[in-house]
């Protein structure tokens, strides 16, 4: 059973996730599986995986560069494909050890975005199947488009040691939209 | 804030972004003398009009080549080395 | 003595004196050439010509005197440095600013209030153990000192307890301090003048002419001038300058900016630099809060100031001390400074033999003047590089022998 800097015992552990005019939610815990390196588009598209433009995102695959994948759908018969699998493959890039997983919504979402990231993600500027690698809350993070749970919003990825502060400054950057 | 345009992410703040300095030749480790060596790994482009610089986009871990000058700080092509060997 | 000012005091008229002397016509040869008239060349000038004898000196200054970094820079004295050369040439420095203005019988301002860097984690309060222990075994004023005593120091200090940038100990350097930058170049320049250095304002070096590995003539704006020796200081264009004799140095150009606020009354009595923050405040004698950083995250050989690096500044400078987020910003403005690969100076010989080099200082060069000064005079009296410069010698990169005060240069001054 792994520990999430969340989940009890972990790093960040007492750390709230902001809901109110913004609520975040904490994907870490979910699957995915990062590939990187020559090899690893080819391999993935024989898995009947088609590859989409860099920086955009189709069927669960995020295409971060030529060679850098991410996948966020149904990560772990593919996890064990891979591994069974002869070279050349891509080398695995632990994105599942190394990144947080957070999905944003609320009403003021837009406004807080507009915060903490310097891309215009308004839907006129920012397709649905668009990934953006910018900044969010001060930190390089990955962002796109991601309806979770019912509720339309954003996903983010970024350096799991970070939670607790990303945590924060999606807190402060709200306040000034909950108070008053 | 100044932009910097990446070739694989387009338009992005400076902060963004961090320089690796002017490009270098590798010298062949085999027949370089200790001076030309140390000078390699010391001695940088320092001069005032352009040059000719690597950038890495952070957040996607992505680098290129960006001609910028030196003194009035304009940037007049970012590029990959791809777009470099192509280049007659 | 410094009695001139008292003396000033009781004179019957207030007579008004120049203390620097209009530039004269340039003479065909001096037995030393200074290129650079701002702190260091005229610091090398005042011992040459009051310790040496050498008198027959030239300083050229391409504008006007003390008008480039010796203007640009934030005064920070200190030496809390990492290497025990670096401790060793940069406490005579300290020492030297003590006795300045006896020396210059000239108030260079020199206020030893004391330096304090802040540590907000726990690896930067054992890179602070490092320096302190290097710097009482050279016998500098330096302690680490805890969370309590920060606060005893500067009680208007955020200490951000429980927060990301919590304050959790300092480096405290009692022997760290400021001085008034223009007395300083002024003072030098008038003792150096008095005993006949001639100071040429306006004087640009656009060449040199060399033969059989020697400098035989210095071409100027205003004609050319044999020289017995030359040294080159002319802080940002040192690599531009040596590269027109020829010498390649290991140097890049960065922009190096600083503001400052409006006057306060007295309230900031140390020095006080954040590592994390990248961000130093010191209040300056008219009251003005100085606050300065690194340098410019990329080379440019430019003196324009950024909205970012304000906005980076700022923004340190109210987290450390909130109530400064009504306080009005007055002047800004930028230096370029000449980096070295190991965050060193470089001086001393270069491959022409009477071509001296007191460059690569960087970001720490005012805090040197006087020692610079001193050794540079004594290295050229004497043809040769005086011990307490050794280590800085040029040909460190070719033997690897760095000297890397990167820690304790880029991020606190």
């Amino acid at each position: 059973m792994k520990t999430f800097p969340l989940s009890p015992g972990g790093a960040a552990e007492n750390v709230t996730l902001i809901d109110n005019v913004i609520t975040l939610t904490d994907l870490t815990p979910l699957p995915r599986f990062g590939l990187k390196g020559r090899g690893s588009g080819a391999w993935l598209q024989a898995q009947g995986r088609p590859l989409p433009q860099i920086n955009q995102i189709a069927n669960g695959v995020l295409r971060l560069g030529s060679e850098d994948l991410v996948v966020v759908e149904t990560a772990d018969d593919l996890r064990a494909a891979w591994h069974a699998a002869p070279a050349p493959k891509g080398y695995t890039a632990w994105r599942e050890e190394t990144w947080a997983w957070m999905h944003l919504s609320g009403p003021r979402l837009n406004d807080v975005l507009a915060k903490i990231c310097p891309v215009d993600l308004s839907p006129a500027a920012f397709k649905d199947n668009q990934i953006a690698q910018t900044r969010v809350g001060y930190l390089e993070a990955i962002i796109w488009r991601h309806t979770f749970d019912g509720r339309e919003g954003f996903s983010v990825f970024f350096d799991i040691a970070a939670t607790a502060f990303f945590a924060n400054a999606v807190a402060t950057a709200a306040r000034e939209f909950s108070e008053g | 804030m100044k932009i910097l345009t990446c070739p694989m992410n387009g338009p992005r703040n400076i902060n963004e972004f961090q320089c690796f300095g002017p490009v270098k030749n590798d010298p062949d480790p085999a027949t370089t003398s200790d001076a030309d060596w140390a000078r390699h790994l010391f001695r940088v482009d320092n001069s005032r009009g352009v040059i000719t610089e690597w950038w890495r986009h952070v957040p996607s871990n992505y680098f290129f080549l960006a001609e910028r000058n030196a003194t009035t700080n304009e940037v007049i092509r970012t590029f990959t080395p791809q777009d470099a060997e192509a280049r007659p | 003595m410094p009695l001139r000012l008292l003396k000033y005091a009781f004179s019957r008229d207030y007579p008004v004196t120049g203390d620097i002397p209009a530039t004269p016509d340039l003479k065909s040869s001096y037995d030393v050439v200074i290129i650079g008239g701002g702190g260091h060349g005229l610091a090398c000038a005042h011992y040459l010509s009051k310790y040496h004898g050498i008198t027959n000196v030239a300083v050229l200054e391409k504008g006007y005197l003390a008008g480039g970094n010796t203007a640009r820079n934030t005064t920070t004295i200190r030496s809390n440095y990492i290497t025990k050369e670096g401790i060793a040439f940069y406490k005579e420095g300290v020492q030297l600013y003590e006795e300045m203005s006896q020396e210059l019988d000239f108030n260079v301002m020199f206020s030893q209030r004391g330096q304090l860097t802040l540590a907000h984690t726990e690896a930067t309060l054992r890179s602070f153990h490092l320096r302190a222990e290097m710097g009482k075994h050279a016998g500098t004023n330096i302690e680490v000192v805890d969370a309590q005593t920060v606060k005893d120091l500067s009680p208007h200090l955020n200490m951000d307890e429980g927060g990301p940038l919590e304050i959790m100990g300092g480096l405290w350097h009692a022997d760290g301090g400021t001085a008034r930058h223009d007395a300083v170049a002024w003072g030098y320049a008038a003792q150096a003048a008095r005993r006949g250095v001639e100071i040429h304002q306006r004087t640009e070096v656009e060449g040199f002419e060399t033969d059989q590995g020697r400098i035989t003539k210095v071409r100027t704006n205003r004609g050319d001038i044999a020289a017995g020796q030359v040294m080159i200081a002319v802080g940002g264009m040192n690599y531009d300058m040596a590269m027109r004799a020829g010498v390649e140095l290991p140097i890049r150009c960065y922009p190096l900016q600083a503001m400052v606020t409006q006057p306060l009354k007295p309230w900031l009595h140390t020095l006080v630099s954040s590592v994390s923050l990248h961000t130093y405040l010191v209040q300056s004698s008219r009251g003005e809060i100085v606050i300065g950083g690194g340098s410019d995250p990329y080379q440019l050989c430019s003196t324009r100031s950024t909205l970012d690096m304000k906005e980076h500044l700022s923004e340190g400078a109210t987290h450390l001390f909130p109530f400064l987020q009504g306080v009005r910003l007055l002047r800004q403005w930028a230096g370029i400074t000449d980096m070295t690969p190991d965050y060193s100076p470089i001086m001393g010989a270069s491959p022409l033999k009477n071509l001296w080099l007191d460059c690569g200082w960087g970001t720490w060069g005012f805090k040197a003047t006087p020692v610079a000064g001193k050794y540079m005079a004594q290295t050229i009296a004497n043809g040769r590089v005086a011990p307490i410069l050794e280590p800085f010698t040029m040909e460190r990169f070719a033997r690897f022998e760095l000297l890397n005060e990167m820690g304790a240069t880029a991020a606190s001054h």
